[in-house]
């Protein structure tokens, strides 16, 4: 077992998911529901099947999304049914993840949420989230996907090169 | 000093001062205060992200860039000069460097710190009649990060640096002295446009030099 701050944990995610191959906004908005989702104690299965089919996360995102845009044009809650009991967990972990006040209610295959976009998240985060050796290993095994090698002409021009501190 | 008026004398005295008196100033009131603002310190950072209201559709979007980011919108990327640089994470040292797109292997890895150059290319795909964006971004989701840009400067007017991070004349030591001036640096000494020495604490007393009333060590050496 590992044990991660909040922070570093929601920063490997959006290294990992980059890594995964999800665009930036998905990869960072992942990476809240992620640390989120282990902060609650959710299962690691349904976020490693993910990380392994990144369309999914494109797909939870972007149903996220449409939830906000109606949430917020039409001033009532709403609801999405997911079939999938994994996807329907990191739907549940994505909406608590975010930064407004969300209510949420599940029934079945049904999610409904009444979100105050306007009111600050008031959900508390643990100090230390403990996640298994194997989601730590797959995460950075991804987020190492996103680093560039050292090359010489990087080593040449990087900040400092060739300068040495006298005093 | 008694109280808040006199605390408040004080400050409406540097009022008429420079701008660094003014904020030389109000860090000395606040360390006064200690039962007071200690606790803010919990509230300065922002575990869950910036609060932001949707646009109604892609309209609305299209007039959030033409108010805030026509900046952005009047470069030419396709100019080598405007995209010759690259943000990257170094394998070796997991920090943030810069690469020339023309030179360097690691452009594809290139970190999404090309914010001008994707709100540009985000107002060009627009569609011309109005739709939810929601419905756009299922067909764009690239275009993702860019919105999400967007509607935080909309609400956030400090939230962006505006300028292109990817031109060549982009010079990283301005960004850096700004993050460094938030962590107490003082004395900036600028080796290149890369990197700069700094001094942080000096003057600050070792453990057996401490002593309840030594407070005030910084202000002599601020200089």
């Amino acid at each position: 077992m590992m044990d991660w701050s909040w922070t570093e944990l929601q920063a490997l995610g959006v290294k990992a998911a980059t890594g995964a191959g999800v665009p930036p906004a998905q990869a960072l908005a992942f990476g809240a529901m992620l640390a989120r989702h282990l902060a609650d104690g959710g299962s690691e299965q349904p976020v490693s099947a993910a990380l392994a089919a990144p369309e999914t996360i494109l797909t939870l995102a972007h149903r996220v999304e449409a939830m906000i845009e109606t949430a917020s044009i039409k001033q009532r809650a709403v609801s999405v049914s997911e079939p999938d009991a994994g996807h329907r967990a990191l739907l549940i972990s994505w909406l608590s993840g975010l930064p407004c006040q969300v209510d949420i209610s599940a029934s079945g295959n049904e999610i409904t949420a009444r979100l105050a976009l306007a009111a600050p998240s008031t959900r508390s985060r643990p100090v230390r989230i403990t996640l298994s050796t194997a989601m730590g290993r797959q995460l950075h095994d991804l987020a190492a996907r996103t680093y560039v090698p050292d090359s010489a002409a990087s080593r040449a021009s990087g900040a400092g090169a060739g300068l040495m501190e006298m005093d | 000093m008694q109280s808040l008026d006199d605390t408040e004398a004080i400050w409406q005295a540097g009022q008429g001062q420079s701008l660094a008196l003014q904020e030389l100033l109000a860090a000395l009131l606040i360390e006064m205060f200690a039962d007071r603002v200690n606790g803010l310190a919990d509230c300065m950072g922002d575990p869950f992200g910036p609060l932001v209201a949707p646009f109604s559709g892609t309209d609305d979007l299209r007039a959030a860039i033409r108010r805030d980011w026509a900046w952005a919108c009047a470069q030419d990327y396709e100019t080598p000069d405007q995209c010759r640089r690259f943000w990257y994470v170094s394998a070796a040292k997991l920090e943030p460097r810069l690469g020339d797109r023309f030179a360097d292997a690691g452009a594809d890895l290139e970190t999404p710190l090309d914010i001008a150059r994707r709100v540009g290319a985000l107002h060009a795909d627009l569609p011309a009649t109005d739709q939810p964006v929601s419905e756009f971004l299922a067909a764009h989701p690239d275009h993702a990060y860019a919105v999400a840009r967007v509607a935080t400067l909309a609400h956030y007017p400090y939230s962006e640096i505006r300028d292109n991070l990817i031109a060549a004349t982009c010079r990283p030591i301005d960004m850096l002295r700004c993050k460094l001036s938030f962590f107490g640096a003082t004395k900036f000494d600028p080796k290149s446009d890369l990197w700069t020495r700094i001094t942080l604490a000096q003057g600050a007393p070792l453990a057996d030099e401490l002593t309840q009333d030594g407070d005030d060590w910084w202000l002599p050496v601020l200089g």
